[in-house]
C-alpha cells in the first residue's frame, strides 16, 4: 500500500513539473509576441492591435554583391539619351542612336578596369551565345578618354557591337558604376529596365523579364482600351458613310423587312398626325 | 573591318592611329584627333577630321580613318596608301562591319533606308576633272539613281555616285537606297542630312 502511495507521488509530481514547463513555455512565448507588437491594442481594448509595419530596408542597408555597383538614388528609371563619342581606337567619331528607333536597345556600360567587367568583355566577343532578343541592339558604353585609356578599350572593345567612349552618357542614364545596364525601348525613347550583375546570364535574365512585363502591359493595354476605340471609330465610320449615302437616322432601310412592316402598321414614329405635302398609301 | 578595294592615293597626310594595329594612341593624341562631338537636342552633331554634321532624327554616322594597311594589321590594302577620312551616314542602325563603300551595312538595309557615304580622295585629286564639280551635293534625286551604280548589285537597291570637290578637298558622294521605289519618299531626308554637313579645309 505504502509502494503505491509513493509511486502515485510520484507520478503526480512529475506530472506537475510538466505542467509547470508548458506554462513557462507558453509565458515564454506570449512574451515574445508582446515584443512584436500582437496582442490587444491597449488603447483600444478588444480590438486586435494593428499589424507591426513592414520593415522597410533602407538604401544604406542593401548589400549588393562587392563586385557590382549599388543601385542608383533614385524611385524611377532614369532617362535615356543618344550616344555620341569616339571609338576605342580614337580614330573615329561615332553617334548611336538610341531613341526614336525602331529597335531597341541594351546600353551596357563598361570599364576596363574592373575585374567583373571582364566577363562581360569576354562575353560580348561571342555575340551568337548572347541570345540577345529579336531587334535588339547590344551597344557598349565606357567613359570618355577623360576617364578611360583608349588603348586598353580597344585591346577589349568586341569587333561586332558599337563601343561608344563618352563621359557624358555615364550623366544622361545617370549610372551608379560599371559594370551596368539600361535597356532602351526604341520607338518611345523611355527605360524599360536597368540593373546590373555578376554575369552576362543574370543580367540577361533580368533584361528578359523587363522586357515580358512590358510587353504584357502593352498587350494589356491594347486589350482593354483599343478595342472599344476601335468600336466607337467604325460606328462613326459607318454613321458617316451611311449620311453620304443619304440614309439619315430613322430611315426605314436601316430596319429589318419585318420591322419595317410593324412599324408600319404602328405608324411612323413621332408622327403628329400633319398630313399636308405627302399621303399615306 | 571589311574593306573594300580603292584607288591607292598618294597623299602625303600624316599616318593616323589605327584601332587594331601596333601604334595605339595615348590619350593626348586621341583628344586631338577624336575632334568635337556633342549631343544637340535630337540633333546629334558629329565632327571629326574637319568634317562636321548635325544629324536628325533617326540618323547615326561614323567619322573616321580606317586602319592604315601594315604587315602587324589586318586591314587589306596596299601598305604605301594612306587612308583618309571616310564618312558613313544612315537612317538605321550601322554595322560595325562595314566597308569603305558600306559593304556589310548595305546588306540590312530596308525598303526606306539610306545609306550616304563620304569617302575622301587624296589632296592630288581636288579641282581634277573628275573632281571639278563643287561643293557636297544637296539635291539627290530619284532619276540619279541606278541599280548599275551600285558597288555591290543588291536586289532593289540603287545607288548613284558624285565627285565633287569642297575646300580644297577631293571627295565621293556616294549614297545607297534600300529600294529605289522609295527614292520619292526617303530621298528628301538624305538631301537634308547632305545639307547639314560641312567640310573645313585641311
Amino acid at each position: 500500500m505504502t509502494a503505491v502511495v509513493v509511486l502515485l507521488g510520484l507520478v503526480v509530481a512529475v506530472l506537475a513539473l510538466l505542467v509547470v514547463g508548458l506554462l513557462r513555455s507558453h509565458a515564454e512565448i506570449l512574451k515574445r509576441l508582446h515584443q512584436l507588437g500582437a496582442g490587444l491594442d491597449p488603447d483600444n481594448p478588444g480590438q486586435p492591435a494593428s499589424p507591426p509595419p513592414t520593415p522597410v530596408t533602407s538604401r544604406e542597408d542593401f548589400q549588393v554583391m562587392p563586385q557590382v555597383p549599388s543601385p542608383p538614388d533614385r524611385e524611377e528609371f532614369g532617362g535615356a539619351a543618344d550616344l555620341v563619342g569616339v571609338s576605342p581606337g580614337g580614330n573615329e567619331a561615332l553617334s548611336v542612336r538610341i531613341t526614336g528607333v525602331e529597335h531597341d536597345t541594351i546600353v551596357a556600360f563598361l570599364s576596363s578596369g574592373c575585374i567583373t567587367c571582364q566577363k562581360f568583355w569576354d562575353a560580348f566577343a561571342k555575340p551568337r551565345k548572347l541570345k540577345l532578343p529579336n531587334g535588339t541592339r547590344l551597344v557598349i558604353v565606357t567613359k570618355g578618354v577623360d576617364g578611360e585609356s583608349p588603348s586598353s578599350v580597344a585591346s577589349l572593345a568586341p569587333s561586332g557591337f558599337p563601343t561608344v567612349m563618352s563621359t557624358q552618357a555615364f550623366t544622361d542614364y545617370d549610372i551608379p558604376g560599371s559594370p551596368y545596364f539600361v535597356y532602351v525601348h526604341g520607338p518611345s525613347g523611355r527605360v524599360r529596365g536597368e540593373g546590373t550583375g555578376p554575369d552576362w546570364d543574370q543580367v540577361s535574365s533580368l533584361l528578359s523579364q523587363a522586357t515580358v512585363d512590358a510587353g504584357l502591359a502593352t498587350s494589356l493595354e491594347g486589350r482593354l482600351v483599343a478595342k472599344p476605340d476601335a468600336d466607337a471609330e467604325r460606328e462613326a465610320r459607318i454613321d458617316r458613310e451611311l449620311f453620304a449615302a443619304g440614309v439619315a437616322p430613322g430611315d426605314a432601310s436601316l430596319y429589318a423587312p419585318d420591322q419595317a412592316q410593324d412599324d408600319a402598321a404602328d405608324g411612323p414614329p413621332d408622327h403628329d398626325g400633319d398630313h399636308t405635302g405627302h399621303d399615306h398609301p | 573591318m571589311l574593306q573594300t578595294a580603292r584607288p591607292t592615293t598618294t597623299a602625303t597626310t600624316p599616318a593616323t592611329t589605327t584601332r587594331e594595329g601596333a601604334r595605339q594612341p595615348d590619350r593626348r593624341v586621341c583628344q586631338q584627333r577624336s575632334g568635337q562631338v556633342r549631343q544637340d537636342g535630337r540633333l546629334m552633331k558629329l565632327a571629326s577630321h574637319g568634317i562636321e554634321t548635325d544629324l536628325p532624327p533617326g540618323w547615326e554616322g561614323r567619322i573616321g580613318v580606317r586602319t592604315q594597311p601594315s604587315a602587324d594589321t589586318r586591314a587589306i590594302g596596299d601598305t604605301s596608301e594612306v587612308p583618309h577620312p571616310i564618312v558613313h551616314l544612315a537612317n538605321f542602325a550601322l554595322p560595325e562591319q562595314r566597308g569603305d563603300f558600306g559593304s556589310g551595312a548595305v546588306d540590312l538595309m530596308g525598303d526606306d533606308d539610306v545609306l550616304v557615304v563620304l569617302f575622301e580622295y587624296g589632296p592630288e585629286c581636288a579641282n581634277t576633272a573628275l573632281f571639278k564639280r563643287q561643293g557636297i551635293p544637296k539635291d539627290l534625286a530619284p532619276s540619279m539613281f541606278s541599280s548599275s551604280a551600285l558597288q555591290r548589285t543588291m536586289p532593289g537597291q540603287a545607288g548613284c555616285q558624285i565627285f565633287f570637290t569642297e575646300a580644297g578637298r577631293a571627295f565621293c558622294s556616294y549614297t545607297v537606297l534600300g529600294r529605289q521605289s522609295s527614292a520619292l519618299r526617303v530621298l528628301p531626308q538624305a538631301n537634308d542630312t547632305l545639307s547639314r554637313t560641312r567640310i573645313a579645309p585641311r
